[in-house]
Formats: structure tokens, C-alpha cells, sequence
């Protein structure tokens, strides 16, 4: 390493890690603090990267994790998926009231998107933090086609959200999501299947 | 020696059918995954867990998947979604460090002033760790990223190295990541 005048690289890193005893250290931090900007520069990427590692994990994983991700991959049987899209059937935010009626207070909403593969109910509620949602959904394909492990992946302005595989009963859930318009696709099988897009707002008044 | 294949070559090639493609994706993306769930103080059986679900998640989604997808965000999404998903279950804290981390973010990235996400770190770290000598990438995991934080000595023994190398030779490889993060900003 190209060491700062006065200051060996391997002097640096023990004074940026605490190995050093308070004379050397101080004598180290005296010269670091008169080093020009490009010490300064490395200095501060020193400084960040030994911050980090603290917090930070990085870790080999166990051998035989890599050889059960190889068993994961099957050779595709089908070309290309099909595009499908499901449209919002259904929000219990938007029936009518009946006049003189108080609408009562909204601590949930239900959506029901609808295509000619499958339907998906969502049930939008607060989430633990005040100013959160959740969403729970469950899949109910057609028959012969099942709703368990399909992928459901959540965007928001084409930023990936959330990815998760549905149960054996196709349920799946995000939480902890801010208010906001959002992205829904599922794929089962060969096809690929985008919804409507939906807001989520607190209260779950649309 | 070639450039190696873009994430997209390989989603390409696994939509073929290459077995071979999905090895290398795996291989380049599982310890990322992998150590993001290990973050969050899970176990390795746990982190082994996400792991799998966010592998088998990706090949579920290959054929949805866009030229522009950036692959190691997607994984890490799914890891991090994943991880915290563990943890309510587990009644566990987040780590309150996980917190701090992005106060400490920005200058470790391409632009000193830019906000770096947690995963965006991780994966930058792991990028530069891959594109290291074997030798300076077990030294630099073993000294900074051990979650147990082995001692010189135990890393000296464990390296098979002598234990007076150990502070010349860690500032040394500091200096090739920190040349190769720059490289490739």
C-alpha cells in the first residue's frame, strides 16, 4: 500500500482499529489530521470499510448447501411464458352506502383480481408500525393447476419490492409496506400473470 | 482470459436449459445471499433456508425476468425480505448495528456523497472479495467478517501463515479491494 509520508499503511489500519496505545495513537491521528486530500480520501475508505465489516457478515456457506442448489434447476419443458393479465374485479373501497347510513370505520380492504387462469383475492390491513400496511393474498388457480409455490413478486415504480413463493394453499403476504401504488405478478407455470395496479393508503381508503 | 458472462447471458442460457449457467449463478450469488440472512444473526441452518428459498424463487422467475433485471438486488431483496420474515416469526430483535450501518455507507461507495443501500454494499464488498486472490479473500473474511472474530493467532493457524504476516499482508490486500472498488466505479 502506498503509505501516507510518515505514516506506514499497517500503523494506519492498527490506529483505525484501536491497536495502538494512546501515544502511538495519538502521534497517528496528529499526521493523519496533516495529510493531504488523498489520504484523507483512503483515510475515510479505511474508516468505512473496517465501521462496516463490524456490521457486517460475510460468510462461506456450508458445502452442501451449493450442491442442493444445483438439484433446484430443471431444464425448462415449455418456450417463452404467456402473458395473462388479471384485472381488479372487486374493492370493498369503492360499494356504495346506503344514504343515512354512518360508513363504518375501514380497518381493512379486500381486492379480487380476476383472469380466465385464476383469481386472487388481497386483503390489505395496518401493519404493526403505525404507518405500514400489510398485504395477504391467496391464489385460486383453475383446476388442474395448483396454487402452491408459485412466484409472487411485489413492485413499486418498477423497483422490485418483495419475491415470495405462495403456500401449499397459495397463500402469500408483504408486509410492512408503505402507502403507495404497487405492482403484483404471479407466475404459474408456463404463463406469467400481471394485475391491475393497486394503491395501498393508510386508512385503506383508496 | 474472456470477460465471464453477464447475469443475463446466464439467465439466457438457464431458459435453454444450461445446467452449467445456473451453476454459475449460483456460484456467484450464494455467498451474497447467503451472508445477508447471516446479518441478521440468523443461524446457518436458517440463512441455509433463505438461501434455498431465494435460489428457488430466482429459478421460478427466470423466465420473467428482464435484460435490465439487476440480478444481485433481486436476490438480495428476497434475502432481506426473507431474513426479516425469519425473524418476526422468531420474535427476534433487529440487530440495532444493521441500523447504524447506513450512516457509514456513503464512503465506501463510487461517489462519496451518493446513499448506498445496505445490499448495494454488500454486494460491492462481495464483488471486490471475488475479484481478490484467494489468499487476500481469506484473510480479509477471517479478520473483518467472522462473525466469531478469530484472533491474529487463530487466523494465522487457520491460514497457515505466519503470525507476524499476518499486519503487513492485511494492509496489502485492503489496498487491491480498495483499488478494485475504485476500478470498478
Amino acid at each position: 500500500m502506498g503509505a501516507t509520508p510518515g505514516i506506514a499503511a499497517e500503523q494506519l489500519l492498527d490506529w483505525l482499529e484501536g491497536r495502538l496505545d494512546q501515544v502511538q495513537a495519538a502521534e497517528v491521528a496528529a499526521r493523519a489530521a496533516a495529510a493531504g486530500p488523498a489520504t484523507q480520501r483512503r483515510i475515510r475508505w479505511m474508516q468505512a470499510f473496517t465501521s462496516a465489516s463490524r456490521s457486517m457478515v460475510i460468510e462461506e456457506p456450508p458445502a452442501d448447501l451449493h450442491a442442493t442448489l444445483l438439484r433446484q434447476f430443471r431444464p425448462p419443458t415449455s418456450g417463452p411464458l404467456a402473458q395473462l393479465h388479471a384485472a381488479l374485479s372487486f374493492d370493498s373501497a369503492r360499494q356504495p352506502v346506503a344514504i343515512g347510513v354512518r360508513a363504518p370505520a375501514i380497518s381493512s380492504r379486500q381486492l379480487i383480481f380476476t383472469c380466465d387462469l385464476l383469481e386472487v383475492a388481497l386483503s390489505v390491513r395496518p401493519g404493526l408500525r403505525g404507518d405500514r400496511l400489510d398485504v395477504n393474498g391467496q391464489v385460486y388457480p383453475q383446476q388442474p393447476h395448483s396454487p402452491a409455490g408459485l412466484v409472487a413478486r411485489l413492485s413499486r415504480d418498477e423497483q422490485l419490492v418483495d419475491v415470495v413463493l405462495t403456500s401449499d394453499l397459495g397463500e402469500f403476504s408483504f408486509t410492512s409496506l408503505p402507502p403507495g401504488a404497487y405492482d403484483l405478478e404471479l407466475t404459474l407455470e408456463q404463463w406469467q400473470v400481471q394485475f391491475d395496479r393497486f394503491a395501498v393508503v393508510l386508512g385503506t381508503a383508496p | 482470459m474472456g470477460e465471464p458472462p453477464s447475469d443475463w447471458d446466464l439467465i439466457v442460457a438457464c431458459r435453454a436449459g444450461s445446467a452449467s449457467a445456473w451453476e454459475l449463478l449460483v456460484t456467484r450469488y450464494e455467498r451474497l445471499v447467503f451472508s445477508i440472512a447471516r446479518t441478521y444473526s440468523l443461524t446457518r441452518d436458517d440463512a441455509a433456508d433463505i438461501t434455498q428459498t431465494a435460489f428457488l424463487s430466482l429459478f421460478r422467475s427466470l423466465g420473467g425476468l428482464r435484460e435490465d433485471t439487476r440480478l444481485s438486488a433481486w436476490l438480495a431483496t428476497v434475502a432481506h425480505r426473507e431474513s426479516r420474515r425469519v425473524l418476526a416469526r422468531g420474535r427476534h430483535e433487529l440487530p440495532d448495528a444493521l441500523d447504524r450501518l447506513e450512516e457509514r455507507l456513503p464512503a465506501l461507495g463510487p461517489h462519496e456523497s451518493d446513499r448506498m443501500e445496505r445490499w448495494e454494499l454488500a454486494e460491492w464488498l462481495h464483488f471486490g472479495l471475488a475479484a481478490l486472490g484467494e489468499r487476500c479473500r481469506r484473510l480479509l473474511i477471517a479478520l473483518y467478517f467472522d462473525p466469531s472474530q478469530p484472533s491474529y493467532e487463530q487466523v494465522a493457524e487457520r491460514l497457515g501463515t505466519p503470525l507476524g504476516s499476518i499486519g503487513p499482508t492485511r494492509a496489502r490486500c485492503i489496498e487491491q479491494l480498495r483499488q478494485i472498488l475504485q476500478r470498478r466505479a
